[in-house]
C-alpha cells in the first residue's frame, strides 16, 4: 500500500492513516486504516504530532478531498483579501504585523493546496480587484519562488514585496484605474507613477527591508530594459521584482477588468511567452515547470476526443497534468466528471491534443447553464 | 518486415512533428542494420507486444532533442536535457506511440505499446535480439532523426 507523508496542518477529513501512530510507550494513538475526522485532526495537533503517513489516494478520493477543502480555501482567500483591503485603506498607519499575518496565511494556503488555490473561482466583480490581485500575485510569486528553491525566510520577504507591489495605486485617483474607456496619455502617465508612489509609501512607513521595497516597486521594470519607472535592465532588477513581474502579468491577464474580458489561462501564458524577452528567462522557465504548458483552469481536448479541465500540476511534467474529464469521446457530458492523472503510467497513450478555442469553450460551457465560467465547473 | 506495420509509425511521426513542432520532415533512404544498434545521443525506445512483437527506437542528436524540447516548451531556450526538457521529448514519443497504436488497429493489428523510455548516450547499445532493424531516416530542419524499427509478426506458438 502506497503511503505519503502529510503535515498535520495539511490533513483533511476523509484521509486515511497509512501507518500506525504509536506513543513512545508503544501504545497505539491511531491505527492504520483510521479515517480522519476534524476532531481527530485537532487531537493530532494537540499531541504535537507534526506529520503523519496517509494512504496515497486514488483519483476519486482526491476529488472528494478537494471538494471538502475548496470551500475552506475560498473562505480563507476571501478573508485575506478583506484583511488587505482594511490594512491598505487605513490611512492612519500601515499595520505591518497584519500584512505579515496575511502573507503567512497565503503561504499556508499554498502549502495546503496550491492546485485548488489556483483553481478558485475568479472574482466576478472588480470592485476589490486591487486587493484580490495583490493576494493572487502573492500566492503566484511564492509558488514560483518555491520552484526556484528559495528558503522560507526568503519566500516571506518575496511574499511581502508581492502583496504590496501595487500599494502605490492607492494614490492614483480611483476614477483613473477603474476607467472603462482607453486612457488619455495624462492618465496613463499618472498610472505609471504608481511604483514611485509605492516607493515613497513603503520607505516612509518604515519597517520594510530594502529587498522588500525593491521587489515591490520594480515590478514594472522589464528584463529587456523596456519597463518603468527607471528602465532598469536584466539583473539590475531585483530578483523579487523579476518574479513578481511574471506573477503580476499572468494574474492581470486571467482577471476580468472593466475594459476587457479575462483571458484563458493558456492565453495568459501565451501572452508571457510571446513577449518572453521582457522577463527573466530563469523565472519564466520555473513558471513553466510549476504552472505547466496547460495551466490550471485550462479546458483541453484529449486525443480520445474527451474534454477536461486541468486541475492539478506535477512539477517538471508540463504535458502530464491531472484532469477532470467532463465528456465522453463523442463530447456528451458525463453524469459525473471523471478524474484522471495523465502522469499515471496507464494513461501514457492518452495525451492533450489541444486547448479549446474561445468559441469551443463557449459551446462547451453553455451545456452547464448560462454565465458559467471554466472556474465554476 | 512488412510495410503494413511499419507505416503507422512513420505516418504518426510525420503527423506529430507537423502539428507539435510545426516542421515538415522529409523521409530519407531506407537501410537495414543488424542488432545491436548503437544509436545517437538521445534514444527513445518503445516496446511493442500483441500481434506484432519488437521495438521501435527513435534516435537523434542532443542538439536536435534540445531544439524539439524548446519548441514544445513554447519557445523557451533549452540548453540542457533537464527533467522538463526530457519530459518534452518523451511527450513527443507518447504522442507518436498513441497515434501509431490507432494506425496499427486500423490495419487490423491489435497491439499494446509500452510507454517510451529515454536512453542517453552514444555508448548505449540497444539489442533487439536477432531481429533485423529497418532504419528510416527522417530529415528535419533541426537535424536528422532515425526511426529504427525491429518488428516481427507473432509466430504460431504465440511468441
Amino acid at each position: 500500500m502506497a503511503v505519503r507523508t502529510v503535515k498535520t496542518s495539511a490533513l483533511i477529513p476523509g484521509m486515511v492513516i497509512g501507518r500506525d501512530i504509536l506513543q513512545s510507550s508503544g501504545a497505539y494513538l491511531l491505527q492504520e486504516g483510521t479515517v480522519l475526522t476534524l476532531a481527530v485532526i485537532r487531537k493530532l495537533e494537540k499531541w504535537g504530532i507534526e506529520e503523519v503517513q496517509i494512504v496515497e489516494p486514488n483519483e476519486e478520493q482526491k476529488e472528494v478531498w478537494e471538494a471538502k477543502l475548496r470551500p475552506e480555501m475560498e473562505l480563507s482567500h476571501a478573508s485575506t483579501v478583506n484583511l488587505m483591503e482594511q490594512v491598505l485603506t487605513n490611512n492612519e498607519s500601515l499595520e505591518i504585523e497584519k500584512i505579515r499575518d496575511a502573507v503567512g496565511e497565503i503561504m499556508n494556503q499554498v502549502g495546503l493546496g496550491r492546485d485548488i488555490l489556483l483553481n478558485l473561482s475568479h472574482l466576478k466583480s472588480y470592485d476589490n480587484y486591487l486587493f484580490a490581485h495583490s493576494v493572487n500575485v502573492c500566492s503566484l510569486a511564492m509558488i514560483i519562488g518555491e520552484g526556484m528553491g528559495m528558503t522560507p525566510a526568503e519566500l516571506e520577504k518575496l511574499g511581502l514585496a508581492a502583496i504590496l507591489h501595487d500599494i502605490g495605486m492607492l494614490k492614483v485617483p480611483v476614477e483613473i484605474w477603474k476607467q472603462q474607456r482607453g486612457l488619455t496619455s495624462e492618465e496613463l502617465k499618472e498610472i505609471q507613477r504608481h511604483p514611485l508612489y509605492g516607493h515613497d509609501f513603503l520607505t516612509q512607513s518604515g519597517g520594510f527591508s530594502p529587498d522588500v521595497i525593491a521587489g515591490a516597486v520594480q515590478h514594472h521594470e522589464r528584463y529587456d530594459g523596456s519597463g518603468y519607472p527607471h528602465g532598469l535592465y536584466g539583473q539590475e532588477i531585483h530578483k523579487y521584482a523579476r518574479i513578481i513581474a511574471v506573477a503580476d502579468v499572468y494574474d492581470a491577464c486571467i482577471s476580468p477588468r472593466p475594459h476587457r474580458e479575462p483571458m484563458t489561462p493558456r492565453e495568459a501564458l501565451d501572452n508571457l511567452m510571446i513577449f518572453k524577452e521582457k522577463y527573466d528567462p530563469d523565472v519564466l522557465y520555473t513558471f513553466l515547470s510549476v504552472m505547466a504548458v496547460y495551466p490550471i483552469g485550462s479546458l483541453v481536448q484529449l486525443n480520445t476526443g474527451e474534454i477536461g479541465k486541468v486541475v492539478g500540476i506535477h512539477k517538471n511534467q508540463p504535458f502530464r497534468p491531472e484532469l477532470r474529464v467532463y465528456t465522453d469521446r463523442q463530447g456528451k457530458i458525463l453524469e459525473k466528471p471523471r478524474r484522471i492523472n495523465l502522469d499515471d503510467k496507464n494513461f501514457l497513450l492518452i495525451h492533450i491534443a489541444k486547448t479549446l478555442e474561445r468559441a469551443e469553450i463557449a459551446a462547451f460551457l453553455s451545456k452547464f447553464g448560462s454565465g458559467v465560467s471554466a472556474w465554476d465547473i | 518486415m512488412r510495410a503494413i506495420f511499419i507505416n503507422p509509425f512513420v505516418s504518426a511521426t510525420f503527423a506529430v512533428f507537423e502539428t507539435m513542432l510545426q516542421i515538415k520532415p522529409e523521409k530519407g533512404q531506407l537501410s537495414l542494420k543488424h542488432s545491436p544498434l548503437s544509436g545517437r545521443d538521445v534514444n527513445t525506445v518503445i516496446g511493442v507486444t500483441g500481434d506484432i512483437l519488437g521495438q521501435v527506437i527513435f534516435s537523434m542528436d542532443t542538439h536536435t532533442a534540445l531544439s524539439f524540447a524548446s519548441i514544445m516548451l513554447m519557445g523557451m531556450p533549452v540548453t540542457e536535457l533537464d527533467e522538463m526538457a526530457k519530459s518534452a521529448v518523451n511527450e513527443l514519443g507518447n504522442m507518436i506511440t498513441g497515434n501509431a497504436t490507432t494506425g496499427l488497429a486500423e490495419n487490423g493489428f491489435s497491439c499494446n505499446l509500452t510507454p517510451p523510455t529515454l536512453f542517453m548516450g552514444k555508448e548505449v547499445m540497444i539489442s533487439t535480439k536477432d531481429l533485423q532493424i529497418l532504419v528510416i531516416p527522417i530529415l528535419t530542419p533541426h537535424g536528422p532523426v532515425e526511426i529504427n524499427v525491429a518488428l516481427r509478426m507473432k509466430d504460431k506458438r504465440g511468441e
